[in-house]
C-alpha cells in the first residue's frame, strides 16, 4: 500500500466536483455520508489505478461514467427528502407558532369563528337534507312520492297491497299513516304522534325492538284487530319511566286499550326521523282510531299511506321506479281515478326517493333554499376570517424578513420556504378547525333550541351531531382554508430580497407593495361584510314590516286553544254540544269580553282551501286559480277577533242547521267574484261541481284579513257558520279584558269540567299562536344578523390591524412631521384619512356588490325592496362608524409618538 | 422492493457480496452493472434489511488520504433471500465460484 504522496487536493478531480454538485440534491441528513461514500470510492479507485500505473484516459472516462451514476443514486434518495423535510417543516412550524402565542391565538380564534360557523351550518344542512334513517343499510330504502309529492300520503291501502304483492324489485314494502293519537294517562289525556303501519314495517326497516317484538304479518289480516302497539324508546323512558315490565301491559289510545308488544330501539323515530313517532299501531286499527276513515282501507283512491320499500340487492332505484310505475299504470287502468275538477291532469306517477333529512319533498325544497342562503352567508364570514389571517401572516412575514433572508442566503429554495410557510398555515388551519368544532358544538346547541313553533303533537327532532361526515367536512375545509389564506403570504414572503433585508433596510418599495396587498384585502373584507350586513338589515327590516302590518284582526288580549275531537270519540252531535257548552262557560268567566269557536284561525299552522263557484253562472276569469280559504266560524267570531263587518249582517242563532245555508265573504273575494255588482244575496257553491251541497247565500262582507303572510294569492276568504257545517277540528278564541295569560288556568278548568280526557295543554295567546308565521323571517333575521355582525367584527379587526401596522411603519415619518411642527390633530387626520380612504373604497365596492347580490333575496323579503334605501344607508353608516373607530385607535397612538424616539426608530 | 422477490440485478449484487466483494465499485467490476444500478440497489437492499453497511476504520483511510470507504455485508435475511433467489435464477450458480482475488484493503 502506498502513501499518497502524489495525492492532489481532493476536489481538483473533476469527478469529485461532480459528486459535490450532485450531492446538493441529496437530502441534507444523508448528504455528508453520501458524499463521503462516493468520494472515498472514487479516491480509492483512482489511487489503485495510479498505483497500477493504469490511470489512462479510458479508465478516467470510466470514473467519469461511474460518478455520473451517482446522479441516479441521488435521485433515488429524493422521497426521503420529502419525509424528512415535512417533519422538519412541522417541527419548525410548531416552534414558530409557540414563539408567537399572541399571533397564534388571534389567528386560531379568527379561523375558529369562520370554520365553526361553517361546520354548524353544515351539520344543520346534513340533518335537514342528507342524513339517512338510523337503520341497517339505509341506502336500500326508498320512499314513494306521487307527482309533485305535496301531500303526505302516496298510496291507498288496496294499491299498497297490490304493489307489495306484484313487484319483483323490492325485498319488502311497508305502509304507514301518520296521525295524532290521544294517549289516555289516568284521568287526563294528551296528544301524541302515531303511525298506523303495515305488519312488515319493522322487518322492512330491519329495526330490532329494544324490548318485545315488532308487528307480525298476520297482524295485518283482520280490520279492527288486534289491539297491539309498539312504543318509542323515548316515550318509554320519559313517560313510562323505562318500566322493564311494560310488555303486555295496556295503554289507552283514543279511548281503546292496546297491549304493548314492543319498545322500539333508542334513536329510531319512525320513517320521518325529524318528526318523531311515539306510538306504532297496526294499520288494521284505522277504523277504530279514526271512525271517519272507516271505508278508506278499501277505497283505492284514498291515498292515506306513506310507503317505504327496501330495494333487492342489485336493483337500481331507476329500475325499481320503472317497475313500480308499470304496476301503478295497470292499477289505474283497472280502476281509473275519479276526475276531480282540480286534479284531472294530476301527475299520478310513482316517484322513488331515498329517505333523507326532512323526508317531505316540499319542506326539503324550502330547507334547501334556506341552507344555500346560510352557506353563502357563513362562506362570506369564512372569507373575511381568511383575509384577516392572511393579513396577520403578511404582517408577520414582514417581521420575519430577516430570518427568511438568512435562510435564502444559506441556500434554501423559494419553494422550500413557501412550503414551510404553508405548513405553518396548515397547522393554524387545523388548530382553527379544532377550536371551530368546539364552537360548532355550541352553535348547534343554540340552533337546536330554535325549533319552529309547530303546534300540538307534531314533535320536531332536530338532532345536530358532529358525526363523521361533519368532521370530514371540517377537516377538508381547514385544508382548503389554509391554502386560501396561506398561499399569497407564503409566496410574497419567500420572494428573494436578501440584501436589503440582511442590511436591515426597510425596503420601501417592497413594503409599499405589501401594504397594497394588505389594503386590497381590507377593502374587500369591508365590501363583503357590508353585503352581509345589508342582507341582515333587509331581513330585520322585513321582519319589522311584517310585524307592523295590519292583519285585519286584533291579536292583543286574545287567547286560543285548539282541539281535535275525532280521536276523542266525539261524533257530530257530541262535538256541537261540547263547543256550545264550552263557549258558554268561557263567556261566563270574569275578565272575558267575548268568546267563539272556529275550525282554525288565520295565520296559524292550519289552513283549508276550497273550490268556490258562483251558483248558476261562470266564475269571472279574474277569480280563477284563486286559492280561497274556507273558515267555519261560531257566533260572535268577528267581534271576538276584531274584524269589522263592512256590509250586510253577521251570522245569528237563526242560521242553524235547518235554516237556509249562508256565507260571509271578505272584500277581496267580493271584488274578484262580483266586480260590478252587489254580492249580498248572491249564492256560492262550495266543493267540486259534482257535489250536491246546498248553495250558500252571501249575507255579509267583512274587511280583508291575512290568512298567510307569504302567499299573496291567499287573500280571498269565505266564512260559513259552524252550525251548518261541522268540523272535528275546533279552536276556541277568547277576547280578554287584560293579560290573557291570567285566564289560561280558568279556561283549562272550563275544558276539563266538560271533559277530563280532552287535552288542553296547548293554550296560547293569539300572538304566540300566529308566531309560526313570523318564524322563518325571524330565523332569517337572527341567523343572518348574527353572522353579519360577526363579519363586521372580523372586518373591523382586520382594518384595525392594517392601520396599526401602518402607524408602526410610519413612526419615523410621523416623528419627522412632528419635529417639523405638525400638530397632533394633523397626525390624527393623516392616519384616520388613510383609513377613511380604505373604508370609503370598501363601502363603495360593498354597496355596488350588494345592489347586485341582494336581488337573490327577493323571495325571502317582505314589504320592502331588495334595494331598500333605509337599509343600505343605515348599514353603510354603521360600517363607516365602526371602521372609523378601528382607525381612530391606532391614530391616537400615532399622535402620542415622541419625535425624539421616532427619529431614532429604524 | 418486495419481501419475497428480488430483481435479477439485486440477486446478482447479493451474490457478489456473498462472494466477498464488499465495496460498491468492486461489485460494479465483478457484475459489470453500472453505478447507477448498483448503488440504488444497495440502498434498497439495505432498507429491506438484506444488507448492512459499515464504515471502514479511519486509520486505513487516513493512510490513503481519502475519506473512509463504506462496505456492505449480507445479513442473515440477505443470505436466506439469496438462497431463495438462487433457486429462482439457476444461471447464478454458474457465476458462483470461489473468490481468489480478495479486495486489497482489509477492515481489521
Amino acid at each position: 500500500m502506498q502513501t499518497s504522496s502524489n495525492n492532489s487536493p481532493r476536489f481538483s478531480k473533476p469527478y469529485l466536483a461532480l459528486i459535490l454538485m450532485i450531492g446538493v440534491i441529496v437530502p441534507r441528513r444523508l448528504r455528508a455520508d453520501w458524499r463521503q461514500e462516493w468520494e472515498a470510492e472514487l479516491g480509492h479507485r483512482e489511487m489503485l489505478l495510479a498505483e497500477w500505473d493504469k490511470l489512462n484516459w479510458q479508465n478516467k472516462l470510466d470514473l467519469w461514467w461511474r460518478s455520473l451514476g451517482a446522479f441516479w443514486d441521488a435521485l433515488l434518495l429524493q422521497p426521503r427528502r420529502m419525509e424528512d423535510e415535512m417533519f422538519q417543516d412541522l417541527r419548525y412550524g410548531c416552534r414558530m407558532l409557540l414563539k408567537n402565542p399572541g399571533f397564534t391565538l388571534i389567528a386560531v380564534i379568527t379561523l375558529a369563528l369562520g370554520i365553526g360557523a361553517n361546520t354548524a351550518i353544515f351539520s344543520l344542512t346534513n340533518a335537514l337534507l342528507f342524513r339517512s334513517l338510523p337503520v341497517p343499510q339505509p341506502e336500500q330504502l326508498v320512499t314513494f312520492n306521487r307527482g309533485e309529492g305535496v301531500s303526505l300520503g302516496a298510496v291507498s291501502y288496496p294499491d299498497f297491497v297490490a304493489l307489495r304483492e306484484r313487484n319483483e324489485v323490492l325485498s319488502g314494502l311497508a305502509a304507514s299513516h301518520f296521525t295524532e293519537l290521544s294517549f289516555g294517562n289516568g284521568s287526563r289525556s294528551e296528544v301524541v304522534s302515531g303511525e298506523l303501519v303495515s305488519g312488515d314495517y319493522f322487518d322492512v326497516l330491519r329495526v330490532q325492538p329494544a324490548l318485545g317484538r315488532g308487528f307480525l304479518p298476520e297482524e295485518e289480516r283482520t280490520f279492527g284487530s288486534p289491539p297491539v302497539m309498539v312504543i318509542s324508546h323515548g316515550f318509554w323512558r320519559s313517560r313510562l319511566n323505562g318500566d322493564p315490565n311494560i310488555i303486555n301491559q295496556t295503554i289507552t289510545v283514543n279511548r281503546q286499550k292496546y297491549s304493548v308488544v314492543g319498545v322500539a330501539p333508542a334513536g329510531f323515530n319512525g320513517i320521518r326521523e325529524m318528526f318523531p313517532t311515539d306510538f306504532w299501531l297496526p294499520l288494521t286499527m284505522l277504523p277504530q282510531v279514526n271512525p271517519t276513515l272507516q271505508t278508506s282501507l278499501s277505497n283505492r283512491h284514498d291515498q292515506l299511506f306513506a310507503a317505504i320499500g327496501r330495494l333487492k340487492s342489485g336493483v337500481s332505484i331507476v329500475r325499481a321506479q320503472a317497475a313500480l310505475e308499470t304496476i301503478n299504470r295497470q292499477l289505474d287502468l283497472a280502476d281509473p281515478p275519479v276526475s276531480h275538477q282540480r286534479n284531472v291532469n294530476e301527475d299520478r306517477s310513482i316517484k322513488l326517493e331515498h329517505p333523507q333529512g326532512l323526508g317531505i319533498p316540499s319542506l326539503q325544497r324550502r330547507a334547501k333554499i334556506a341552507a344555500t342562503l346560510l352557506f353563502v352567508v357563513v362562506g362570506i364570514v369564512l372569507l373575511i376570517a381568511c383575509a384577516n389571517v392572511a393579513n396577520l401572516l403578511l404582517t408577520r412575514s414582514t417581521a420575519r424578513r430577516k430570518e427568511i433572508a438568512v435562510r435564502l442566503a444559506l441556500g434554501a429554495s423559494r419553494f422550500r420556504l413557501a412550503r414551510q410557510m404553508l405548513t405553518e398555515s396548515l397547522l393554524l388551519g387545523l388548530l382553527g378547525a379544532g377550536a371551530g368544532l368546539l364552537l360548532a358544538f355550541w352553535i348547534n346547541r343554540a340552533l337546536m333550541t330554535l325549533k319552529p313553533p309547530v303546534p300540538g303533537a307534531v314533535g320536531f327532532n332536530l338532532d345536530l351531531r358532529l358525526d363523521a361526515s361533519v368532521l370530514g367536512f371540517t377537516l377538508l375545509l381547514a385544508m382548503l382554508v389554509s391554502l386560501l389564506f396561506g398561499l399569497v403570504p407564503a409566496l410574497a414572503a419567500s420572494k428573494p430580497e436578501v440584501v436589503p433585508a440582511l442590511k436591515d433596510e426597510t425596503g420601501a418599495a417592497t413594503k409599499h407593495g405589501r401594504l397594497n396587498l394588505r389594503n386590497a384585502l381590507v377593502v374587500s373584507q369591508l365590501a363583503v361584510s357590508l353585503v352581509l350586513l345589508i342582507a341582515a338589515g333587509l331581513f330585520i327590516r322585513s321582519l319589522q314590516q311584517m310585524q307592523k302590518i295590519d292583519p285585519g284582526f286584533q291579536t292583543e288580549n286574545r287567547l286560543a286553544l285548539s282541539f281535535y275531537l275525532e280521536p276523542q270519540g266525539y261524533d257530530e252531535a257530541k262535538g256541537r254540544e261540547f263547543a256550545r257548552q264550552l263557549v258558554e262557560r268561557v263567556r261566563a268567566l270574569p275578565g272575558v269580553q267575548a268568546a267563539t269557536m272556529a275550525n282554525y284561525l288565520p295565520m296559524g299552522f292550519m289552513l283549508l282551501t276550497e273550490e268556490v263557484a258562483i251558483d248558476g253562472r261562470a266564475t269571472p276569469p279574474d277569480a280563477r286559480n284563486l286559492n280561497i280559504a274556507a273558515q267555519l266560524i261560531g257566533l260572535d267570531y268577528f267581534r271576538t277577533i276584531g274584524t269589522p263587518l263592512v256590509r250586510g249582517r253577521d251570522f245569528t242563532p237563526q242560521d242553524s242547521a235547518n235554516a237556509p245555508a249562508v256565507a260571509i265573504i271578505n272584500e277581496t273575494l267580493a271584488r274578484r267574484f262580483f266586480p260590478n255588482e252587489d254580492p249580498i244575496g248572491k249564492r256560492l257553491r262550495f266543493g267540486d261541481a259534482a257535489s250536491n251541497a246546498q248553495p250558500c247565500e252571501i249575507v255579509g262582507i267583512v274587511k280583508d284579513t291575512l290568512i298567510r303572510l307569504d302567499d299573496q294569492r291567499l287573500r280571498a276568504v269565505t266564512y260559513r257558520p259552524l252550525a251548518q257545517q261541522h268540523s272535528q277540528r275546533m279552536t276556541l278564541l277568547v277576547h280578554t279584558d287584560g293579560n290573557p295569560n291570567a285566564l289560561f288556568a280558568a279556561v283549562r278548568q272550563a275544558v276539563q269540567a266538560l271533559d277530563e280526557n280532552l287535552p288542553a295543554q296547548d293554550i296560547k295567546t293569539l300572538d304566540e299562536f300566529i308566531a309560526f308565521t313570523f318564524w322563518p323571517m325571524q330565523m332569517g333575521a337572527r341567523l343572518v344578523g348574527a353572522f353579519g355582525l360577526l363579519g363586521l367584527l372580523l372586518a373591523s379587526v382586520g382594518l384595525y390591524g392594517v392601520m396599526s401596522y401602518a402607524v408602526a411603519a410610519r413612526t419615523h415619518e410621523i416623528g419627522v412631521r412632528m419635529a417639523l411642527g405638525a400638530e397632533q390633530r394633523d397626525v390624527l387626520w393623516l392616519i384616520v384619512g388613510q383609513g377613511l380612504n380604505l373604508t370609503l373604497l370598501g363601502t363603495g365596492a360593498g354597496l355596488a356588490l350588494a345592489l347586485a347580490a341582494t336581488r337573490v333575496l327577493q323571495r325571502f323579503l317582505f314589504g320592502i325592496g331588495t334595494t331598500d334605501p333605509i337599509t343600505f344607508f343605515g348599514v353603510a353608516l354603521l360600517l363607516t362608524l365602526v371602521a372609523l373607530l378601528a382607525c381612530w385607535l391606532p391614530a391616537r397612538r400615532a399622535t402620542q409618538v415622541d419625535p425624539l424616539v421616532a427619529l431614532r426608530h429604524d | 422492493m418486495g419481501k419475497s422477490f428480488l430483481s435479477f440485478a439485486a440477486a446478482v449484487i447479493l451474490q457478489a457480496l456473498d462472494n466477498g466483494y464488499q465495496y460498491g465499485f468492486d461489485i460494479m467490476d465483478i457484475t459489470g452493472l453500472p453505478s447507477g444500478t448498483v448503488y440504488p440497489a444497495l440502498r434498497r437492499l439495505e432498507d429491506a434489511g438484506y444488507v448492512r453497511s459499515k464504515w471502514e476504520k479511519h486509520s486505513i483511510a487516513q493512510e490513503e488520504a481519502r475519506p473512509p470507504r463504506k462496505y456492505y455485508e449480507l445479513t442473515r435475511e440477505g443470505r436466506d433471500m439469496l438462497a431463495e433467489a438462487r433457486s429462482r435464477y439457476r444461471m447464478l450458480e454458474q457465476a458462483q465460484e470461489p473468490k481468489t482475488d480478495k479486495p486489497k484493503t482489509s477492515r481489521a
